[in-house]
Order: structure tokens, then sequence, then C-alpha cells
């Protein structure tokens, strides 16, 4: 029979070999190498949301190099499209200003609540961009897409909106003593480029980004690590669809968003920063194929700190994953490695970073988490995890991030108008629902009988409320406070 | 006739006040109720579905005209479903049930999704939980089989918390169904309309789908008979749905390019479908622009001589892969699932 090699040029491409009648025949990761019957098949590769295929004639050994595939990324990474290098030049030069003058910085230092330069550790990136269909490249009267961004503590308090309000601002941040007082604002031509951003020092820690969605924002943790960059990108789309309607929610919306942690400067080329976000979209899509191979890539690696994070989640996935594929791959969950990838991880972020605990669990004695996770199965996680810990997970996190966002693999909350009302409602709601749930239960499974007395016995409840934290996505604390 | 079939169809196209109250706030859909249409049609035909009318709950927009109230809301859509269980229930048992959906949607996470209803609103998004019904038919297992095709988005939108069946659960222990779920995108994506090669609007799910069902997706089975498979309809759906995107929609990260499926169980969905056979026209680069080219089948079986003239050959071919090749060397390989109208080996 012959011989059919695939190669692809991407780390984390899956490929796929489809023969006769559209059925797989084989499948495999970065590199394929199998007999074949001789005939003739489609060869499908898949990295992040985008593919490439080609139809061969397979008569005898036959070897097929697959190019890099082109991905749409909120990052303007090479060999993504809606990239063009103005925009991939400003990703690049964007640093934070240098530190201040010693009498300028001491003079600052006067201030009531100045905090030296040199606690400044971290640093952050923000780039906004519109994202338009990639034949639409006329100039247009674009605003600044960065307008309604704001960076935010953990608690969600605003400390530095992420545009410039005008000319006048200078390079001033007047943000408070977690942030440096300057920051190097940056823009294109907004009606052709169409970005901006800023990039500026701060100190290390857990801040809440919030950006403009819709008619209100959407908020999500980040993360800041002393002598790490922080690099955030937004693709956006216009508040009119292709017929020029305003959007049924009248504002801009939010298309795609990619994090990225460097030792500063974040090479557009970098091969790391693309399986990066490759593996971002694999954990939104909870494809969890690519995992033996990019771990390959993860586990000797500590200069990729979200690919730790994305890796670990990709791991995990395989221990339930379940496929409807007729040709399986054989990638089996290796605990061994898990635990190597999630300490290398959680040497970068510490032990008590929400999205370390969701994958570790909580160390003896650990206190509640204030800020919620970066990532969405981290959420469900600390979800799971405050079945044994009702403290790790409080009512009002749970009530700060009620009303989800779809912004996966992150974790982000929407913050609409009227939230307040919004919020009360879905608490009315998941009341309803749990007691609902409750009285089913009751009704069809004997042993749960006494539910809503409280006469049920201690395991049975324990298993009903594991059953609510799955099934409605609210912690412990939130059932405990249903169930009375 | 499969008598002890079973079909719940809903497919909405009009939503006046998905974007709000304003006047210019509809959100209105072009395909759902063609893809509904189709997909009664297919039922009720004897060479498809084969379900008698009486068995087919179906609800779309075009049951509510212009000036009547908007619909299918909530209750127009629990009294259908009303209907059937009790039409379910009654005997004998029932062996299959299919349930197919299209409209606006949503997903809560992978394999959960549901469509909006008419009277959706941004301040109150009534919706049709379609995924915890199916499940809720798993459990009564008022049938032996349950069959779901769901056309909508699965990005989570606005929407906290969807609305759950209006009926108490039921459970039959150790009474199995075998299950199929096919939906079209993956969580959190977005599916896509377009107008097809019939002139109207249809979902792409759905355009694949009722190609599928008619038997593009048949294949011969060990013993020699023609059938369209669970595992066939799926090989099928995710080589064509994406044939029917353009490219901006094939590019665009937030739509799906393929469906998601889950559960799945074997299952058979159609016997002995038609033949299904389709034109295509093929371009072909100036080296062999008026060659007499050899056609092969996917296997190298010799399917004979064709033409070609001024660089374009006409052809009639079942789905599958193919290949020409010409005395001089040349040779051009590629797929046909019966949506294409041309392909290009230039």
């Amino acid at each position: 029979m012959p011989r059919l090699t695939v190669e692809a040029a991407d780390e984390t491409a899956e490929i796929f070999v489809v023969a006769s009648h559209f059925a797989l025949a084989e499948r495999g990761v970065r590199r394929l190498e199998r007999e074949l019957p001789a005939g003739i098949y489609k060869v499908r590769a898949v990295s992040a949301r985008s593919e490439w295929q080609k139809v061969i004639a397979l008569r005898g050994d036959t070897d097929i190099s697959i190019p890099p595939i082109e991905f749409g990324s909120a990052a303007p990474l090479a060999l993504t499209n809606r990239t063009h290098e103005t925009h991939m030049a400003a990703a690049e030069d964007a640093a934070p200003p240098p530190p201040p003058a010693p009498e300028i910085a001491e003079a600052a230092l006067r201030r009531p609540g100045a905090r030296p330069a040199a606690e400044h550790t971290a640093s952050f990136n923000f780039m906004a961009r519109w994202w338009t269909p990639y034949y639409d490249v006329d100039p247009k009267g674009f605003a600044d897409p960065s307008i309604g961004a704001s960076l935010r503590s953990g608690g969600g308090r605003r400390l530095l909106n992420l545009w410039r309000q005008d000319e006048a601002q200078g390079t001033a941040t007047n943000a408070g003593p977690r942030i440096s007082g300057e920051a190097s604002w940056f823009a294109g031509d907004l009606d052709e480029d169409r970005f901006s951003g800023v990039s500026f020092n701060a100190a290390a820690g857990l801040y809440t980004l919030s950006l403009s969605d819709g008619d209100g924002t959407i908020e999500q943790t980040v993360t800041l690590l002393p002598g790490w960059r922080t690099h955030v990108f937004a693709l956006y789309e216009p508040d009119t669809d292709a017929f020029g309607h305003p959007r049924e929610d009248g504002g801009k919306r939010l298309v795609d968003l990619s994090i990225h942690i460097a030792r500063g400067k974040l090479e557009m080329g970098s091969e790391v920063a693309r399986i990066t976000d490759a593996a971002r979209f694999a954990l939104a899509d909870e494809r969890s194929t690519a995992t033996q191979e990019l771990l390959g890539i993860v586990r000797g690696k500590s200069d990729a700190p979200m690919l730790g994070l994305y890796g670990a989640h990709l791991m995990q996935l395989l221990k339930d994953k379940t496929s409807t594929a007729s040709v399986a791959r054989s990638v089996d969950y290796d605990p061994g490695l898990f635990e190597e990838v999630a300490q290398n991880t959680a040497d970068l972020f510490g032990r008590n970073h929400p999205d370390i605990v969701a994958l570790l669990g909580p160390e003896p004695g650990a206190k509640a988490q204030v800020v919620p996770p970066m990532l969405w199965r981290g959420w469900t996680a600390l979800l799971e995890r405050s079945l044994d810990a009702p403290a790790l997970v409080s009512p009002p996190m749970w009530r700060r991030t009620a009303l989800r966002s779809h912004s996966r693999p992150f974790f982000a909350w929407r913050t609409p108008q009227y939230a307040g009302t919004a919020t009360m409602m879905r608490d009315i709601e998941l009341t309803r629902s749990v007691l609902q749930f409750a009285g089913e239960t009751a009704a069809l499974e004997p042993d749960f009988a006494g539910l809503l007395d409280g006469t049920v016995p201690d395991t049975r409840r324990r298993e009903f409320t594991r059953r609510c934290i799955t099934r409605f996505e609210a912690p412990r604390s939130v059932i405990d406070m249903v169930l009375g | 006739m499969a008598r002890n079939d079973m079909a719940f169809v809903i497919g909405i196209a009009r939503y006046p006040t998905f974007g709000g109250n304003a006047s210019d706030a509809a959100r209105d859909l072009q395909g759902p109720v063609n893809d509904a249409d189709a997909f009664v049609d297919w039922l009720k035909a004897p060479d498809g579905g084969d379900v008698p009318e009486a068995h087919i709950f179906a609800v779309t927009s075009d049951h509510f005209p212009a000036g009547a109230p908007v619909g299918p809301v909530v209750r127009d859509v629990t009294d259908k479903l009303d209907a059937l269980r009790t039409a379910a229930k009654a005997p004998p048992r029932k062996r299959r049930l299919y349930i197919y959906t299209s409209g606006h949607g949503f997903g809560r996470r992978r394999l959960e999704g549901g469509l909006y209803l008419a009277d959706a609103a941004p301040a109150n998004l009534s919706n049709f939980f379609v995924s915890d019904y199916f499940n809720w038919f798993l459990d009564a297992a008022y049938f032996d089989e349950c069959i779901l095709f769901s056309d909508a988005c699965m990005d989570q939108g606005r929407l906290a918390a969807p609305a759950q069946p209006h009926w108490r659960r039921e459970i039959a222990p150790g009474r199995g169904t075998s299950a199929m779920g096919a939906y079209a995108a993956r969580f959190a994506g977005r599916a896509v309309e377009g107008r097809m090669a019939n002139g109207l609007f249809h979902g792409a799910f759905s355009y694949a789908l009722r190609m599928g069902l008619l038997g593009a997706a048949a294949v011969v089975d060990p013993q020699g008979k023609r059938k369209v498979t669970g595992d066939s309809l799926r090989d099928y759906l995710i080589a064509t749905m994406q044939k029917l995107m353009t490219e901006a929609e094939r590019q665009d990260p937030r739509i799906s390019t393929d469906p998601d499926f889950g559960p799945f169980d074997p299952v058979t969905l159609v016997e002995d479908p038609p033949p299904f056979e389709r034109p295509v026209t093929v371009l072909l680069p100036g080296a062999v622009a008026d060659a007499t080219l050899n056609l092969e089948n996917a296997a190298f079986d010799n399917l004979g001589p064709v033409t070609a003239a001024n660089g374009s050959l006409a052809l009639s071919l079942r789905p599958g892969l193919y290949a020409l090749t010409s005395s001089g060397g040349w040779e051009g390989a590629f797929e046909f699932t019966g949506v294409e109208q041309e392909i290009s080996l230039r």
C-alpha cells in the first residue's frame, strides 16, 4: 500500500484524512504517516478556527506539506488574518515610558498615596483594533476603538481609562498608586489603520479589565506578574452591521480577545505566541486533541505563562473527553505530566492565584478568593471545589459575575445598563430553579425526600448540592442560601 | 410507513422586538421557515422520513401572519409539545422522535442550546431550551430513538439562564433510548444562513442536512444496502456545511464552520434513499481545456472518458471523491458533495 506522509508547519494543527463518502480514515496532530489503500483522499488540517484542505490521488508514496494556516485573532500576530504591518509594528513597539528621572520621581513620591516606581514591577500593554471583513479596506470614519475600555482593581474599582481623553492629557495617568504616573498612548490613522492602545508600568497583581460591548461592558480578570508584561488585544466589530444598520444593542461588539504574558516585548512572529493563541482557541472550542503535542512544548517553557495555563486545562479536558468521531486518536490523560505543567504554571502565577487554586485546589487554611479566575474552566473548577470548601466562592462574587458573557475560554461577565435589576432577576430565577429542581428530585428519588424541609440525610443533601453546582453554575455558598 | 415515528418542528424567522422596541428593532432571519418547511417535506416523503402527517407537530412564523399576534411564543410551543406528548404516550410504543429547530439561538455549554422565541426582546429573552426537552424525552423513554437537529447559533449572548421544560421530569429506569444530536455550531459559535442553489434562503446546516437526508450522505453497508446512518450524515455535514458559507464567513472567528454532535448512538436514519446525482461544472486549466480526460472514483475505478470544452467540463455525479487524468500526465482530484455548482481545478 502507498504511504501517505502529511506534515503541518503549525505545531498544533490537527490533521484529518477523509476517504470515500466523506468518512474519516485517519487523524493526527502536526505529522501523520500511514499506509493507505490507493485511492483519492481529502487532507484537512485545522489550526485555531481555520482550516486548509487538499484532495489528493494517492497512487504511490506521497508527501504533503501543509503551510502555516492563517487564523483570525485579536492579536496581530504573523500569519493571522485581519493583520497588517502597521498593526504588528505598533504591537511590538508599544512599551511603557522609561522610569522618571530621579528628581521627578522624588517629587512624585511626595504626593499622598504615591508609591515608588520600583514597586511598579509589572507592565501592561493594551491594543484595540476594529474588525472589518477582509475585503473592506476603504477608509472609514472610525472612532478610537479603545473608547470604553478601563483597567480596574480586582474588586472592580476604576483605576485608568485605556483611551486617551484628549491631547491635553499628555502622558499622565493620574490613576493612583498602583499604576505609574505616565503612560505611552499610541494610535494609527483610525480611518485606515484602525488601532489604538496604551502601555504603562504597574504594580503586580490581579486587575479587572473592563471592555465596552453592546449596551454595556464585559469584565474579566487579568494578571500582571512581576517582571513580566501582560499584553491584551481586543478586536471590535463596529456598532453598525454590514448594511449600515445600528446593532441590536446599540454599541460596538467585542469579536475576540487575546491575552499574552511575555518578558517585555511580544514578538508578533513568535512561534510561542502563535501556539498560545491556537491553544486558546482549542480550549475555547474544547478541542483537546492537540494536547499531547502542545504539552511537549509547554512542559519545558517558563516564558509563556498563558500557554501553561491553557495547556493544563487542555490536559484536564482529556479526563472527561467524549468524541463522536469514527476514528479516535490515542491521546491519554497523563496525571504526572499534568502535575508538572500545573506546578510550573503555579510557580509563575503564585499558588494562591485563583486559576491555580482552581487547577490544584486550595492549600490548607487558604482564604476565600476575592477575584474570579481568568479562565472559564477555572471558574467551573472553583465552583466544583466549593462543595468541599464553601467559603472559596462567596455569594457576592457570584452576584458580581452572574450575567455571563461568551468570551470563552475566558471567564467574563457582563455589566449591562440596569445591572442591579438584572442581577436581582438572576437571583430570583436561581432560587425558583433550585427549589423546582429540589421538588422534582425529592418526588422522583425517594432518597432525597426531605430536601425542602431540611430533613434529608447529609449525604443526600451533599449530592443534591453537587448536582445544583453543575446544573446552575453557582457555588455551594449560594445553593446553601437557597436551601437554607 | 414509519407509523410509530413522530416529529416536533419549529422554525422562527420573525423577531420584531429582538433589538428592542424601536421601529427598526426587528432582527428577522430569512431561512428558518424555509428550513422547517423543507424538513417537514422530507419527514412526509415516502422515500424520506415517511412520518404520518398527524404525527408531525410543527409551528413556524408563517402560522402567524402579519397583523396577527407575534408567534410562535412560549404558549404556542408548549401547546404543540403537550399535544405531541399526549400522542406519544398513547399505545403502541413509539419508535422515533425527531426534533428539528431553526431560528436565533443560544448555547449554555457544549451541546446544550436553545432557540429564542418570536417575542424575545432585550429585556425578556423568552426562549425554548431545546436540549433540555431533548434530554427530557431521553429520560422519559417514550421512544426507542430520539434525533435532534438544531440549526441555531450557540453563542451565549445575554441570556442568564434558559427556561426549563414545563413538565416535571419523568424517568423510565432501565429503558434505553438511542439518541443522536446534531447542532449547527460548536459552542460558543454562530451559525449562518444564505441564499442556496435552489434560490431560497436556508441555514447552511439545514441545507446540508436536507441534501444528506435526500441521499447525498448515503453509504453502502456490507450487505450492499444503501442507507443514511448517523455516522454517514455526520461525515457529510462536516464536509458540506462550510462549502455553503462565504469566504468572509469561513474567516470569521465567531462563526463555527463545523457542526457539533452528541449524544451519538448508532442509528439508521434512511433505508434505501433515492439515488442522488447532481450536475456540476468542473473548470480546467489551459493545458487540458479541450482535452478528453479519464474520470475515476475514489477507488480509482475507471468511470470512462469525458471531454472538456473551452476549459470546462459538465458532469453529473454522485457525492464523493474523483480524479480526472489526461494522457499527457495532468491530474486533478476533487470532492463533490452535491451542493457545488462549479469546482475549479485551475
